[in-house]
């Protein structure tokens, strides 16, 4: 399959920190990546560096087969984005927005912009100025100027955001339809891991500027499987028999103290035996299906752990 | 580059803000006359109820063109600020486009609304008040404003370069008047020691419009009047916009947004 964006060793480095060091990232078309990570993680840096409004300092960036720089640009003509903040004017109706960036991106004929507007779910509120609108309708008006002209690529930061309930569930489908339909490739970020496990094919993980794993969602569900999470009454100690008698090192110890162990096998009763036998209380035990919240979380730990 | 240009221009004359700018600023010359006009109603001696004193306010000092210029981009051209600019370069139209783009879609509608702003005050001027010492001042006045264009479109191209490259709009103002007020005045004073440079301050327009034009109650005299006058404005103004395109364009080549 074509790599829509391929990164190597791609490094963005600001005055005083490194926003994103050697990350190799590669998207494929019709792919949904998400992109995971906590706050000032990268993921914003990577949309930047992909959308062309930030350099990187180091490394590789292709995008459409290209590294050439103003190649890149001309191939950006295939892409919408939502960066940070939907762009558009306040003193504009949201129509004469879409009517801006049509001429900006040379589309004929003005029935992109009632298609795109209808799409978004803005075409009866399109006399609205920009400066009226609330935080859900501003989002959508950035993706309609992300979707007009349809782009292949649709680099989307925070996208959901500030979009109640049903907007939520009306832009996840929008994006799948986009994406299954219309075979558009889609790069999100967002901090609402159940919104992204939803939707995502693809996950990218970001730490600190560092990409920890790149995993397709199928891989990940096999290789997360299920859990084991067991409250006992001295988790230190049981966390030490974990690790020492037991060899197992795959478990996240929660803040109430809960353990998670991850892919526990069949026995599962050989924990609360060991536990037993070394004077360990038991709580609460039970198996638990991880989800790619739970997933991100014993990353992230892990990563700690060989820090 | 030219979609660029059309998208702006779509927005400049779909936004009220112009308009309001152009009326605010036609009105206010307007009253400036009609205060003239009155206040020689009231007192019959009044010496500065003359067209040629209204319009001197302007010829005398026209920098107030470039000022005008750099407001009209600080107020309507400084669009890093909603992030439009990044979809603009996320939608693939460089940084050098753009800057060139703004710099000829703020050119353009300045002179639209200078064209309005001189019809109201020249035209008032013509209406209410007499003619004064100087016969010739419209031809005087619109003179010197085509002689300094080119200079003017200069000053508002760096102005768009500027308050793009600082993200705050007063440090984008302050860096502007260092270049266009202070820095002739420094090579002026360094003229008085250097051969050269004062040569080379004597070519710049906050320069000569300070030594070269004497416009006030006795007379108008610019440096305009002659042919090497209105040579030395416009041949000034077109190595100022080469210049000042040229830096524009390396200072937003590289630029984040």
């Amino acid at each position: 399959m074509e790599n829509i964006i391929e990164t190597k060793n791609l490094t963005k480095q600001y005055k005083d920190c490194t926003a994103l060091e050697h990350a190799d990232i590669i998207v494929q078309r019709g792919e949904i990546y998400g992109l995971i990570g906590a706050n000032g993680a990268g993921k914003t840096t990577f949309l930047k560096l992909v959308a062309g409004q930030s350099f990187p300092t180091k490394g590789e960036l292709m995008l459409f087969g290209t590294h050439e720089q103003k190649e890149q640009e001309r191939q950006r003509k295939r892409t919408g984005v939502i960066i940070e903040q939907p762009g558009f004017y306040p003193q504009l109706s949201i129509e004469q927005n879409m009517e801006y960036y049509r001429i900006q991106k040379g589309i004929p004929g003005k029935r992109a912009i009632e298609e795109t507007l209808k799409l978004v779910g803005l075409w009866d509120v399109r006399k609205k100025k920009g400066k009226t609108l609330s935080l859900g309708m501003k989002q959508r008006l950035g993706l309609g100027i992300a979707l007009i002209g349809e782009p292949e690529l649709l680099l989307l930061d925070e996208p959901i955001n500030g979009l109640d309930p049903a907007g939520i569930i009306e832009i996840r489908n929008l994006l799948r339809r986009l994406n299954q339909e219309k075979h558009i490739t889609i790069v999100i970020s967002s901090h609402i891991l159940s919104e992204l496990e939803q939707l995502a094919t693809t996950y990218g993980f970001l730490e600190k500027g560092h990409l920890m794993e790149q995993i397709s969602a199928r891989a990940l569900q096999e290789k997360c499987g299920n859990y084991l999470e067991m409250k006992v009454t001295d988790t230190e100690r049981f966390t030490v028999l974990l690790e020492k008698q037991m060899s197992h090192d795959r478990y996240l110890v929660l803040e109430d103290g809960t353990v998670r162990i991850f892919n526990p096998g069949q026995e599962v009763e050989r924990y609360s035996a060991a536990a037993g036998k070394n004077g360990i209380g038991i709580l609460s035990m039970a198996m638990k299906q991880c989800t790619l919240e739970d997933y991100y979380m014993n990353l992230k730990e892990e990563g700690k752990k060989h820090a | 580059m030219l979609n660029y240009v059309k998208s702006e221009w779509y927005r400049i004359t779909h936004m009220k803000d112009m308009y309001v700018f152009t009326g605010i600023l036609s009105v206010l010359s307007v009253i400036f006359n009609v205060v003239l006009f009155l206040f020689s109603k009231m007192d019959v001696g009044f010496p500065y109820g003359t067209v040629s004193f209204s319009l001197s306010f302007l010829a005398a000092d026209m920098t107030l063109l470039f000022l005008t210029g750099a407001i009209i981009v600080a107020l309507f051209f400084t669009n890093n600020k909603n992030g439009v600019m990044k979809n603009a370069v996320a939608f693939g139209i460089s940084r050098e486009k753009i800057f060139i783009g703004k710099g000829i879609v703020s050119a353009v509608a300045s002179l639209c609304s200078l064209v309005v702003i001189l019809a109201a005050y020249i035209g008032s001027a013509v209406l209410l008040l007499e003619q004064g010492v100087a016969s010739d001042a419209i031809p005087g006045l619109l003179k010197g404003i085509a002689s300094l264009l080119v200079m003017a479109v200069a000053a508002e191209v760096l102005a768009v370069a500027l308050f793009d490259y600082f993200e705050n709009n007063v440090t984008g103002y302050i860096v502007w008047y260092l270049v266009i007020s202070v820095v002739p005045k420094l090579v002026n004073l360094l003229g008085l020691r250097f051969n050269v440079l004062k040569r080379i301050a004597s070519w710049m327009p906050a320069n000569y419009l300070n030594n070269e034009v004497m416009i006030n109650m006795s007379g108008w005299s610019a440096l305009w009047d002659t042919p090497e006058g209105v040579a030395k404005c416009l041949i000034s103004g077109g190595i100022g916009l080469l210049v000042f395109v040229l830096a524009g364009m390396r200072l937003c080549r590289r630029q984040e947004v």
